[in-house]
């Protein structure tokens, strides 16, 4: 199972709204996915209309729960996600310190890679606690950046993290580096994408872009996918699917083949 | 005066080494191309915003790679305030000419101007109620006319259904045309060394094989240029 962490030392870059809608694009496409939030505060839950931010989840599998009771099937048949259920309050230094420990979600989802070819992890903001254990079992990360400057500034921060990580053996690489809300037309939002080109070799930052756009914002009122906001989906969803098709072949993905099979219309 | 200074405060010396090993198997090769035209004064050239390798090189990094090339087009030459790849210097092949529609010529060095100039030669050859070219994010590079933001954003669905399509079917470039209401967008797919883009066009009618035919060639000299004496730069 190829695992894609979305990882980013500042909070509100996107993470959420970018896991969301590049695993839908990825089901999508054809490829049977997991969604995993590792978030405490449950970004992937309150995005999603329904039960979701009431489910039990990674944090009931942690405990002992089986991860068929767990784990969401959606109506999208190559997507499911495991929510971050709900995390003890009361012990959430604890928790966050469990899941620091890279062994911890190895040995929690290692039963689950045969089942999926691709999980998407969300993670809190910063790089302690979730975000650290994620980064050390994940094969691959994807760094959103902001197109503001505090954004582009903390990057060092996840680079350094991911260098001590890789000189302890972790397995994760950068793979790739998106620019997210951005709006070209304004100086600053230009200008930081023009240092983040400048910064990463050509080959790591990928095309598409995601723009800041208020169907982004209608889709998470309505908590859906961009994708199902409506009947004919709007433009911006179209980056999503282009995303999805830039990053296959730098995960090394291979032709997929569940398409080639009929779908039943009904179960 | 935004560009002229770093906006990440990262510590180059030490960004290399970050990348390497937080990369595994890609080379740290950072781009550091041409210095992009600061538009800080009164009259200052307003930067194109798909110039998106116009940053200013920076301190201590090594050279700028070169930009993939697709098959089948020229090397790009230095890059220009824009950031693209100036026309090379090579004798020019005299515009193709198509029964019926003036050749394209456009002696500018600019991308921009070349590209402006594209979609006015466009209007000049088939009444259109609008002509423009975007990227493949469905953004306007070059718009005349009454191009409607839908007709723009629309092109970017049709750039992504001809790359689906030709996963399907062998070749390259291609063009569609749309009936919506009561006129008629057409959209030719065009691979560049800088990314795809789709050059459109509403109309009423359906456009002539020849139109097509002479918007290839015209769309071919637009995006690589072609010297001339005393072209504006």
């Amino acid at each position: 199972m190829i695992s894609l962490a979305i990882v980013s030392p500042k909070g509100g870059v996107g993470k959420t709204t970018l896991c969301l809608n590049l695993a839908f694009a990825f089901a999508q496409a054809g490829r049977k996915t997991l969604l995993i939030d590792t978030d405490p505060q449950g970004g992937i839950g309150h995005s999603l209309s329904g039960k979701a931010k009431d489910a039990p989840g990674l944090v009931d599998l942690m405990a002992g729960e089986s991860a068929d009771r767990v784990i969401m099937q959606t109506r999208n048949q190559y997507l499911s996600i495991l929510p971050v259920g709900q995390p003890p309050w009361a012990q959430l230094s604890t928790w966050s310190a469990q899941m620091a420990d890279p062994e911890v979600l190895a040995s929690h989802l290692a039963p689950l890679e045969s089942t999926y070819e691709f999980a998407i992890i969300d993670t809190p903001a910063g790089l302690t606690g979730p975000a650290y254990g994620v980064l050390s079992y994940a094969t691959d990360i994807l760094m959103p950046i902001q197109t503001e400057p505090l954004s582009l500034r903390v990057v060092g921060q996840l680079m350094e993290v991911l260098g001590h990580l890789k000189s302890q053996g972790a397995r994760a690489k950068l793979s790739a580096v998106v620019l997210t809300m951005a709006r070209l037309r304004d100086d600053t939002s230009l200008s930081v994408s023009q240092e983040a080109w400048a910064l990463f070799p050509e080959k790591l930052v990928l095309d598409t872009i995601v723009p800041r756009d208020a169907e982004l914002l209608r889709a998470s009122a309505h908590g859906v996918p961009v994708g199902l906001l409506r009947k004919r989906p709007p433009p911006v969803t179209a980056v999503f699917d282009r995303m999805a098709a830039e990053l296959e072949p730098r995960l090394g993905m291979t032709e997929t083949t569940h398409d080639e099979q009929p779908i039943a219309l009904l179960d | 005066m935004m560009n002229s200074q770093s906006l990440s405060w990262i510590d180059r010396g030490r960004w290399a080494g970050l990348l390497a090993k937080a990369t595994e198997v890609l080379a740290p090769t950072p781009r550091a191309p041409a210095a992009r035209p600061l538009a800080s004064g009164p009259g200052a050239a307003v930067p194109h915003r798909r110039a998106r390798r116009a940053t200013p090189p920076l301190p201590g990094l090594p050279t700028p790679p070169a930009i993939p090339r697709l098959p089948g087009t020229p090397p790009p030459g230095p890059r220009t305030l824009l950031g693209v790849p100036a026309p090379p210097a090579a004798a020019p092949e005299p515009p193709r000419t198509v029964a019926g529609y003036p050749p394209f010529a456009s002696p500018s060095r600019s991308l921009e101007e070349r590209l402006q100039a594209l979609v006015s030669w466009i209007e000049a050859c088939v009444p259109c109620h609008a002509a423009f070219i975007a990227d493949d994010n469905g953004l306007p590079v070059v718009e005349h006319l009454g191009a409607e933001p839908g007709q723009i954003a629309a092109a970017s669905s049709i750039l992504l259904m001809l790359a689906s399509l030709r996963s399907l079917m062998q070749g390259s470039g291609g063009w569609l045309s749309l009936k919506l209401g009561e006129t008629i967008l057409h959209v030719v797919e065009v691979a560049t060394p800088w990314g795809r883009f789709g050059i459109g066009v509403v109309t009423d009618d359906c456009l002539p094989r020849e139109f097509l035919t002479a918007l290839s060639a015209a769309v071919e000299r637009a995006f690589h240029g072609e010297p001339a004496e005393g072209g504006s730069t």
